[in-house]
């Protein structure tokens, strides 16, 4: 996600003026691109005083450490999500931000897809009348890369924290409050797959699927109603295909689906962020989606439905 | 083989085995417990109407039971102690002992008892099953299912007639594919459900249903009637089918042609399982043909609703044989 908000970054009217890495070279390779400095050492960059916020796009482990040093260096902050893999992490972030007095971006950035955006406002309109069940899922390839800290649930808290929380995101903002969560997982070598059924308090009920079991990226909803139905997939709604029988770096052959806007939703969700607008999102959805995610591992582990231990107002 | 046919009250029974019977020469008396609409399929279908269901059953080789769920089991009986073959309408029938007893009278009668299940007879199911057999997905992991639809009026949503609502309806189909699939049988069970769509059913119209197998593959049911009207497609049974090297993506009736005509529908062109799956209890009772979908796979399916309704009621997952 690092490269992806550096390019992002470069295309809001502001400027990239650093990257912090793991790895010099990394950094550096990155940071060349849009004309930044690259470095292993973020506190000098936390030290820059010309530089007025941070994205942080560590793995989810360690977004307390970064975001905290970066709110209490006094720069805005944007954490990827989900925001922490515990509400203490979460809560501690939010915390810093307020008291440093700086500006907290959390990167849920289905709500800046123009497809779920829009079947939200639907739900919300009443055009498909009272909300009766919905089915949310989410593909992708077992994750590699990046050190491959996805695959390490202490890093990234896997399928669930990782990629059904996206959904669990925009499914609160749509419906509201989550009254129960239950949830089966089975994982193994280059495998994890998820099935989780929610109740919301206004009595939706929804099927979430996360699967880092395919062989590609897919992602689909549907939302039943009293007055009707929306659904999308992005294997069927698809303006174009690449079909490419050009010898590639990937092998001969290959096949890219593409789905291009002219404003892209990373580009919106940091220009809310990086101009002071508001966001779709206050940084406590954040945390409440963590807890979803949280009550969804819990009930895999316990076999029992499981309230979220945190609700959008709530205190932990 | 001379087949009749007990009741016109399943839409089912118009729609497919009254035609399919007749096309064959099969179709020989329609009994109903409604008389006018007894004698009014009788006459559309070219065969005698019967109010005397003894007499029906002396003069057939087997039966298609196509009432409402709840009498599924005395008419199964009746037909059974007068040694007529059993081809029954899904769910086989809406409680454990109903399923129990019909499954026993076959049993002792030595009639051939199946349940209607044509998913079962579908090619493009047959090609999963191979798939799956075959090791081209690697073990199996997880299954996400639906069985969505129009809620189809009438006593589908009289729970005394239909034993409950969209659950008791459309588990069965998937659960019954599941469990083939799987080669396992259900461990446990959690189900949600609701009236959120039809306000003036009395029964529940939408849910979802949350499985484990005793081999640990996991998979959920969605049995809604939440396809709106009008919908170009009023039915679907859909499978993510999720291995540890492969997946498969399942839209079962789907082979359709996207018809305009004073509105929109997809007509399907895939084979008609709902010939398929009679004519498979046709030569079972005829050829000795292996039955198909028996009387235990209906009410191992059938289970997993029963199971579903009293996790409902708990609010908690609930284990098989518990």
């Amino acid at each position: 996600m690092g490269a992806r908000h550096a390019s992002a970054v470069t295309r809001t009217g502001h400027e990239l003026v650093a990257v912090a890495g793991r790895r010099q070279e990394a950094a550096e390779a990155l940071a060349s691109r849009y004309g930044a400095r690259g470095t292993i050492d973020y506190r000098s960059v936390l030290a820059d005083r010309s530089l007025d916020a941070v994205i942080v796009a560590t793995p989810t482990h360690l977004h307390r450490e970064y975001a905290v040093a970066a709110a209490e260096a006094g720069k805005h902050v944007f954490c990827e999500k989900p925001i922490a893999l515990t509400l203490a992490d979460g809560e501690a972030i939010i915390g810093a931000c307020r008291k440093a007095g700086v500006r907290l971006g959390v990167g849920h950035a289905l709500r800046y897809f123009p497809m779920y955006a829009m079947a939200t406002d639907l739900v919300v309109e009443g055009k498909l009348g009272r909300p009766g069940v919905v089915r949310a899922a989410r593909y992708n390839r077992y994750p590699m890369g990046g050190g491959n800290w996805f695959a390490d649930e202490s890093k990234s808290g896997g399928v669930i924290l990782d990629l059904n929380i996206h959904d669990f995101d925009w499914l609160r903002w749509t419906f509201g409050e989550v009254a129960s969560v239950f949830t089966r997982i089975r994982s193994g070598p280059q495998y994890a797959y998820a099935l989780t059924v929610l109740r919301f308090d206004n009595g939706t009920i929804a099927h979430v699927e996360g699967s880092w079991a395919h062989g590609g990226f897919r992602m689909a909803y549907e939302i039943a109603g009293s007055g009707g139905m929306v659904s999308f997939d992005s294997d069927k709604h698809l303006p174009l295909v690449v079909k490419s029988r050009r010898e590639a770096e990937a092998g001969p052959g290959v096949i890219i689906p593409d789905s291009p806007l002219a404003e892209d939703p990373y580009v919106v969700q940091l220009k809310d962020w990086l101009d002071g607008r508001p966001m779709r999102l206050v940084p406590e959805d954040g945390l409440a989606a963590l807890a979803i995610g949280l009550a969804a591992l819990e009930s895999a582990r316990t076999g029992e439905p499981v309230r979220p231990a945190y609700r959008g107002g709530e205190a932990g | 083989m001379k087949i009749g046919l007990l009741s016109m009250a399943h839409i089912h029974a118009g729609l497919f085995y009254a035609p399919y019977f007749q096309q064959t020469g099969h179709l020989h008396a329609i009994w109903d417990d409604d008389e006018a609409r007894g004698r009014e399929a009788a006459a559309t279908y070219g065969c005698r109407f019967e109010p005397d269901l003894a007499k029906l059953l002396r003069a057939v080789d087997g039966v298609v039971i196509t009432t409402e769920n709840t009498k599924h089991k005395d008419l199964a009986v009746a037909a059974a102690r007068a040694g007529r073959h059993i081809l029954c309408e899904k769910p086989l029938a809406t409680t454990r002992a109903d399923c129990l007893t019909m499954m026993e009278e076959a049993r002792r009668a030595g009639v051939i008892l199946m349940t209607a299940m044509p998913c079962r007879f579908h090619p493009a199911y047959h090609r999963i099953k191979a798939a799956v057999d075959n090791g081209e997905v690697g073990a199996l992991v997880g299954i996400a299912a639906t069985n969505q639809g129009h809620y189809p009026g009438g006593w589908f949503g009289t729970p005394e007639l239909a034993g409950g609502g969209t659950v008791m309806d459309h588990t069965v189909h998937v659960a019954d594919l599941l469990r083939h699939l799987t080669g396992s049988e259900v461990k446990s069970v959690y189900a949600v459900a609701d009236r959120r769509f039809y306000p003036d059913v009395p029964a529940e119209d939408c849910g979802s249903i949350s499985v484990e197998f005793e081999n640990g593959v996991i998979a959920t049911i969605d049995p809604s009637w939440s396809l709106p009207k009008p919908y170009a497609r009023p039915f679907n049974v859909t499978m993510e089918v999720v291995g540890t090297q492969g997946t498969i993506t399942v839209d079962m009736f789907y082979q359709v042609i996207d018809l305009w005509a004073g509105g929109n529908s997809l007509e399907i062109w895939g084979s008609n399982a709902y010939h398929l799956m009679p004519q498979r209890f046709v030569d079972a009772c005829t050829k000795g043909a292996p039955v198909v979908v028996t009387g235990e796979d209906g009410f191992r399916a059938a289970e997993v609703a029963f199971l579903a309704y009293e996790s409902i009621r708990q609010g908690k997952p609930v284990v098989r044989g518990a």
